[in-house]
């Protein structure tokens, strides 16, 4: 599966970049593939592209403060989850998408 | 005929219906033939409105359902008439209190919120941190036994009450006269409660019932405590201390002074010592190896006893009221005198909290010990002197010991105070020497006695002043009392062969007195030349810049004197037209002002220009926040209480004279002090660079139990190593994060982090513990490791940023937390983690 995703959190210091560090691991040893775009204190990092969005299957996006440019994804499957979440069972997430898709 | 009218009524004070709105109601309603009752329909309470005490025994609170009664020939009439007294003019006798109380206090710290304490705030005038067993001092013992006291006939028994009640009605009358402000106001409602008719009666009932004076004052004196003090107001409770008061006074004027004993002062142990207010006299008499803090429930700042503690450098707290009651009943007390609280029978998370706190204090002077012998200098290598006010001879030491390079205001009106008779020339050269002696060569600038209306001296006979911030005060006394001016001078004159010494006068305003002046000091020195007296003829003569008129003649005024030292207190309260003791003004007082910064610039350079050297010595001096302008002005000395100028110091030692400037010459074209505030924040937090992560940063093995003592140890860590600009922001600012959801991961690593402009240098902060800890209530694991992660608010897409995230990465890594828990010291964790982030 094609999975993409954007994390950001209140602060962002620390907690977008656990969530994306977290994601990536447990996407991967499942099998999956995964690009994460932080919105963090480092501003915008591995922004998605148009085509990144275009063959993803589907969406990530963390829901603690708003994220710049949720518009970009219009039509795709998208799934909402917070920060804590994605730290706490990472593995949940990627098996409930799993199963949704 | 009689009839009744009433009407409801919603309680709208905000102390609810204390000792002062009570007698204000009840100089209402003397004029009114009928008879009023106030009742509280919270607790069905009925109250006479001629009685303060029945009216206080109500309890009535803010906002409590009133029914006002009113019976008599006019009912109507005067029931109208007392309803647009309490609309109007009632509203507006009881304002200031709570709004004054709340601006001056500091927040408290997390820890200290989180506990139930027993405690009062107060005012901080020496600060400090003191922990004891408390001492009441100047608690009236009564001697007198009412079992067995002599008495006469009822007759002559109620003769003999009577005469002692007008006697101290005339005393308080008189003295409520000659004060003002809270004591006025204060004074006027013990007044009342001396005329109340319930209080009155209940005395002399007891007299016709057959007790002595004594016992029937006693009596009276515990029914009504107990009535306040079973009040649910805590205001009202503390109130029970004016019945004490006024009782205690009502016995020494029937029994005379010897009713009470002298308390017994002797300090066994470690103790903080509580008055009401407290004798110089008594506070000497104390065993200073055993006292560690004292606590005062009049509010005056400027007391001698104040001064002398502080001299001692022994924490102080004024305006505590109600200590004493608190301290009775506790076995051991904790002052804080930094926050100006004060805590009876601490809890053991208090004492603790008390524990890092000293302990941080401590770390602290010891960073800036090493500034004790250094002349305070810039980056750039640019000097200010940094020197000391003092106001006893006896603080000089002190002041030196703590790094003061000079004593640039010695007050000397305290030597005229609380006295028969002015201090004689001899007396008065002992003094000035001792001073001149501890300077040890170090420069020394006495100011000439600055006694006005509002430090009133018995043999100035200056009388009432309708504004004596404005009268005749200081210098303007001179020519009246020219021989206590001369005998000053003389005395300072022979002392400075002792040492570098100067002379500075207060609240110069002409051209004419600076010249009058610079004669009358010729004429002393040709006086004692030609009377064969050792004296140093070349000593300067200087005055205090406090009065904005001698602004603009500082070009004419070096010609009779030789130098300035601006009083930034007195300067900002003629600039800006507005007394900082009333609340209604005190946000014009403001030595931000640019209007005002503007003008001490003009000063400082105007003098420069003429070549005369000036200084500073008001509270503007005082604080590290200002001194990029204090810098930027090219000020040749600061003068500043001595516990402040290590910080001082040490603060300068990280600035530089360049950026000083233009953060001035910005702060100039600013248009409010807010602006000038913000703008120096923001300078005050270029700090030279200091690495993200350091071996001070990580504490092994620690001994917290608990996530808030976990937290104050780390910020407390930054504030030591100089990494917080406000320690206490730091740690709200950690908190708050906290709030939104707790930073605890699921393997016993918590992360707790924040953005904030309290934090001065971006850090990465260590701790394991010896013990691990629940992080919150309900966690599956427990925490035993915490990286703190503390950021610059203007920090964005710096190197410094990609640490932080490259950290946290990390620590979602097994293999990186495993390797971390390996780690078992200081350096060893630093060498790991520095690798890890190739720092």
């Amino acid at each position: 599966m094609n999975i993409i995703a954007v994390t950001a959190c209140s602060t962002g210091i620390a907690e977008t970049y656990m969530a994306a560090e977290v994601l990536e691991r447990c996407a991967r040893t499942r099998g999956h593939s995964i690009k994460v775009e932080t919105q963090g204190a480092l501003g915008i990092l591995d922004a998605l592209s148009s085509q990144d969005i275009e063959s993803a299957d589907i969406a990530i996006l963390t829901n603690d403060i708003a994220i710049n440019g949720n518009d970009r994804f219009t039509g795709l499957k998208t799934f909402h989850v917070s920060i804590d979440d994605i730290l706490e069972s990472p593995q949940d997430i990627i098996l409930a998408i799993h199963s949704e898709s | 005929m009689n009839s009744s009218a009433s009407f409801n009524y919603t309680f709208p004070l905000p102390n609810g219906l204390h000792a002062r709105p009570a007698s204000f109601i009840e100089e209402a309603v003397k004029s009114y033939s009928d008879s009023i009752t106030i009742t509280n329909l919270r607790n069905n309470k009925e109250a006479d409105a001629r009685s303060v005490l029945s009216m206080i025994a109500s309890d009535i609170a803010l906002d409590d359902p009133i029914l006002v009664k009113v019976t008599g020939e006019k009912a109507e009439s005067t029931l109208n008439e007392f309803k647009i007294f309490l609309e109007t003019e009632f509203l507006t006798c009881d304002e200031p209190l709570a709004v004054v109380e709340n601006k001056q206090q500091k927040p408290l710290p997390h820890m200290l919120r989180s506990e139930e304490l027993q405690s009062l705030r107060g005012v901080s005038v020496s600060p400090g941190i003191a922990r004891g067993v408390p001492l009441v001092l100047g608690e009236p013992r009564l001697t007198l036994n009412p079992e067995t006291q002599d008495k006469a006939e009822v007759t002559e028994e109620l003769a003999r009450f009577d005469e002692a009640r007008q006697h101290l009605k005339a005393q308080l009358e008189h003295q409520a006269e000659t004060s003002a402000g809270e004591e006025k106001a204060i004074l006027k409602a013990h007044l009342s409660l001396l005329c109340d008719e319930k209080l009155v009666s209940s005395i002399s009932e007891g007299i016709t019932g057959g007790l002595s004076i004594l016992s029937a004052i006693l009596k009276t004196q515990e029914h009504f405590t107990q009535v306040l003090e079973s009040s649910s107001s805590e205001y009202l409770q503390e109130r029970a201390l004016d019945i004490r008061d006024l009782c205690s006074k009502l016995i020494v004027e029937t029994y005379g002074e010897d009713s009470f004993e002298k308390t017994d002062c002797q300090l066994m142990a470690d103790t903080v010592c509580i008055a009401s207010s407290l004798a110089p006299s008594q506070f000497l008499s104390l065993d200073r190896s055993f006292l560690k803090g004292l606590v005062l429930e009049a509010g005056g700042t400027t007391s001698h006893t104040v001064i002398l503690a502080r001299s001692f450098g022994i924490p102080v707290m004024v305006g505590v009221e109600g200590a004493r009651s608190l301290a009775a009943g506790g076995n051991q007390v904790i002052m804080d005198a930094n926050l100006g609280l004060l805590v009876s029978n601490p809890s053991e998370n208090v004492g603790r909290f008390y524990d890092l706190e000293q302990s941080k204090q401590e770390r602290l002077s010891q960073r800036r010990e090493k500034y004790i012998d250094q002349t305070a200098v810039t980056l750039d290598g640019h000097r200010i002197e940094v020197a000391a006010n003092i106001a006893s001879a006896e603080e000089a030491e002190a002041a030196f010991a703590q790094g003061a390079e000079g004593v640039g205001l010695f007050r000397t009106e305290m030597l005229y105070m609380d006295r028969t008779e002015p201090p004689c020339e001899e007396e008065q050269f002992e003094i000035y020497r001792k001073a001149l002696t501890s300077a040890n060569g170090k420069p020394v600038i006495i100011r000439t006695m600055d006694i006005g209306g509002d430090k009133p001296v018995d043999y100035f006979n200056i009388g009432n002043e309708e504004n004596p911030f404005l009268g005749y005060r200081a210098v303007r006394l001179y020519p009246e009392y020219l021989n206590l001016f001369h005998t000053q001078l003389r005395a300072i004159l022979r002392a400075s062969q002792y040492g570098q010494c100067k002379i500075m006068v207060p609240m110069v305003a002409t051209l004419a007195e600076a010249k009058w002046l610079r004669e009358v000091f010729n004429s002393v020195v040709e006086a004692l030349k030609v009377e064969g007296v050792e004296h140093n003829p070349d000593v300067q003569l200087g005055i205090m810049l406090e009065v904005p008129s001698c602004a603009f003649i500082i070009d004419q005024l070096v010609r009779y004197v030789d130098f300035f030292s601006i009083g930034s207190n007195d300067l900002t309260q003629y600039l800006l037209a507005a007394d900082r003791g009333n609340s209604k003004v005190e946000h014009l007082y403001d030595s931000l002002n640019p209007a005002f910064l503007r003008l001490l610039k003009h000063v400082v350079s105007e003098a420069h220009k003429a070549g005369a050297w000036v200084g500073m010595c008001g509270e503007f001096a005082g604080s590290p926040e200002h001194l990029p302008v204090l810098l930027g002005l090219g000020l040749d000395e600061v003068s500043l209480s001595a516990p402040r100028i290590l910080e001082l110091k040490e603060a300068i030692s990280q600035l530089t004279l360049e950026d000083s400037k233009q953060i001035l010459e910005q702060a100039l074209q600013l248009e409010t002090s807010e602006e000038v505030a913000e703008l120096l924040k923001g300078a005050s937090q270029k700090k030279e660079a200091m690495p993200i992560l350091a071996e001070h940063s990580i504490i092994m093995n620690a001994d917290c139990r608990s996530k808030a003592e976990v937290i104050k140890t780390l910020v407390d860590n930054l504030d030591v190593n100089g990494r917080a600009s406000d320690v206490f922001g730091a740690e709200e600012a950690i908190w708050d994060r906290e709030a939104i959801s707790p930073t605890m991961l699921g393997f016993g690593i918590a992360i707790p982090h924040c953005k904030s402009d309290s934090i001065a240098v971006n850090s990465i902060s260590i701790m394991k513990l010896a013990e691990p800890i629940l992080w919150n209530e309900g966690d599956q694991v427990m925490t035993d490791t915490v990286f703190m992660l503390t950021v610059r608010a203007s920090e964005a897409g710096s190197v410094h940023m990609q640490i932080f995230a490259q950290l946290a990465r990390r620590i979602m890594r097994g293999a990186f937390r495993d390797s971390l828990a390996a780690c078992t010291s200081e350096q060893e964790l630093l060498e790991f983690i520095s690798s890890e982030l190739e720092l």
